[in-house]
């Protein structure tokens, strides 16, 4: 009996299939039943809109008031909320628009969509202590052979094909009275964020560092690194690889360096 | 589990802990005597509102409030949530938790609502198992909070305030009572709000919860964004008049006033409880 009248109310509210939930409210006080019912279904489709305004606010600003709450609906109806916590809700945003028409063919949406979500797993993820100049100092010259440098839990890296980020940073900024419009790049381009201090950053990443990185990001050893950009820098790659390295400790991008005591 | 009876702790009054006002709270340590959490909001691996958490925590005792135990779905127990409970109980470690009667989620799905159940036999076994089990896995004794509600269930034979008394004694399980849900509900369901107050054990109630809410004339919606209204600082004073002292917060939601308004309608929860008590 309480199942089945929950399977009800819940197909009311999530699929609209309100008569046979209607049926089972009580009649009687100022108000009938389909208008108590409706207090639920509102609250729920409006919490949700709400939930996703919030962690999509360029995206918001991007497609427009109508288009957004058109998103938002489908959204809800194709992808129902599996989470306890409501802060994962938006997570399929950025696929669900590239499966969708007409929003498939509106690449800077897409990407945008994928920007914003990422600052959120940026923001929740766990707080590191960031490697410190002298702790690289610290490093014995002899044990660089075998320095795996594991960066923040916090760092993304995404390759975009238009000017997300500068959009994103333009569209954030209040005091920004001509928003940047969205322009496909030349080429793609990768843009990295992560948080230091409990403050969220981003920036690009030209295409030696990006691929660097990634082999950082798979825990791969300097030498390894120094590698990767003997191709463009030659004679100079591993000075190439140590500025970098050194950019990233400045930056707070680092965790842990992990290396053998000789 | 078998519980110990424990005197009633008094905490004092506090407030619902909100990001706007960690920075404040932590460097001007203003008179809140406890801070209650929304658990669901720390279950993350770290960034600003853990930070704060710790560092709140270290001044003041923390009560934890859930939004999605669904205690009263029909689907099994959410053991990933109850995990995430425990880790956040063990690094927090709350005066007590609490959390909603009512059900949350079905089949998977979230509602992300609190969501009435029908007030019977068959519910009130089912709730009450359910709690028992919660209580278990926990090693504790949680607390039960009535939730407002726009409807009410043709299979309901039992009026709220004997469904939730009779859960507290049959799970062994403490009481959060809001008294403005009290107030919601008897409006929206034309029942007088002081007669569910005088049929609750007041032994069970640990903790009141007080709030505004949104009055649309013909219904109340809880909203939990304007301030207490007279109506419902009349019903607290009924309450604790009733009940002896019992920790009191204000909740708010929405429209997050300023620190110290907060803080001034705090004090009114307190003069009204010193005066009664």
């Amino acid at each position: 009996m309480l199942n089945h009248i929950q399977e009800k109310f819940k197909a009311a509210i999530f699929e609209g299939k309100d008569e046979a939930f209607i049926a089972e409210i009580e009649e009687g006080g100022k108000i009938d039943p389909k208008q108590r019912l409706f207090i639920y279904a509102h609250a729920y489709k409006s919490r949700l809109v709400e939930t996703l305004a919030d962690d999509f606010p360029v995206l918001h600003s991007l497609v427009g008031d109508d288009m957004f709450e058109e998103i938002c609906l489908d959204y809800i109806d194709k992808y129902p909320s599996t989470s306890t916590p409501l802060r994962y809700f938006g997570q399929h945003m950025a696929k669900y628009l590239q499966d969708t028409k007409p929003y498939s063919e509106i690449i800077p949406a897409i990407e945008m969509a994928k920007f914003e979500w990422t600052f959120n797993d940026v923001f929740d993820a766990p707080d590191k202590v960031a490697v410190s100049e002298s702790d690289v100092g610290a490093v014995p010259p002899e044990a660089w052979t075998t320095l795996r440098i594991h960066l923040q839990p916090s760092f993304f890296m995404n390759e975009y094909k238009w000017n997300t980020p500068a959009v994103w940073s333009t569209v954030s900024d209040e005091q920004d009275d001509k928003p940047m419009m969205p322009q496909e790049y030349p080429v793609a381009s990768n843009c990295i964020q992560w948080k230091a201090d409990l403050k969220c950053f981003f920036r690009s990443v030209p295409d030696d560092e990006a691929a660097v990185l990634k082999l950082a990001a798979q825990s791969k050893s300097f030498p390894e690194i120094c590698e990767q950009l003997i191709d463009i820098y030659e004679g100079q790659a591993t000075m190439r690889a140590a500025e970098l390295f050194k950019g990233w400790v400045m930056e707070g991008l680092v965790s842990r360096l992990e290396y053998l005591k000789v | 589990m078998n519980s110990k009876k424990i005197k009633k702790p008094f905490l004092g009054y506090g407030l619902g802990l909100r990001t706007d006002h960690y920075e404040e709270i932590l460097s001007s340590d203003p008179p809140i005597d406890w801070f209650e959490i929304i658990s669901e909001n720390y279950m993350v691996e770290g960034g600003r509102q853990l930070y704060h958490l710790d560092r709140i925590k270290e001044k003041y005792p923390i009560v934890m409030h859930g939004v999605s135990l669904s205690i009263g779905s029909t689907d099994p127990l959410n053991m990933d949530y109850l995990k995430e409970l425990k880790k956040l109980e063990s690094r927090v470690n709350p005066e007590w938790i609490s959390d909603h009667l009512c059900w949350t989620s079905l089949g998977g799905h979230n509602s992300h609502d609190l969501l009435p159940l029908p007030y019977n036999q068959e519910t009130l076994k089912h709730v009450s198992e359910r709690i028992k089990q919660v209580q278990d896995y926990l090693g504790r004794q949680i607390l039960i909070e009535n939730a407002s509600s726009y409807l009410t269930y043709k299979a309901s034979d039992m009026t709220e305030w004997d469904f939730i008394s009779e859960i507290a004694d049959e799970a062994d399980c403490l009481l959060l009572f809001d008294v403005n849900n009290i107030y919601v509900s008897g409006f929206n369901h034309n029942f007088d709000p002081k007669e569910y107050i005088d049929r609750i054990n007041p032994e069970r109630v640990w903790q009141i919860h007080l709030a505004g809410h949104e009055n649309n004339g013909d219904y109340i919606i809880d909203t939990h964004d304007h301030p207490v209204i007279d109506e419902v600082w009349q019903l607290y004073q009924y309450t604790i008049e009733k009940m002896g002292p019992v920790s009191t917060m204000i909740e708010r939601d929405d429209h997050i006033p300023p620190l110290d308004e907060l803080i001034t309608e705090l004090e009114k929860a307190r003069k009204l409880g010193e005066g009664a008590c």
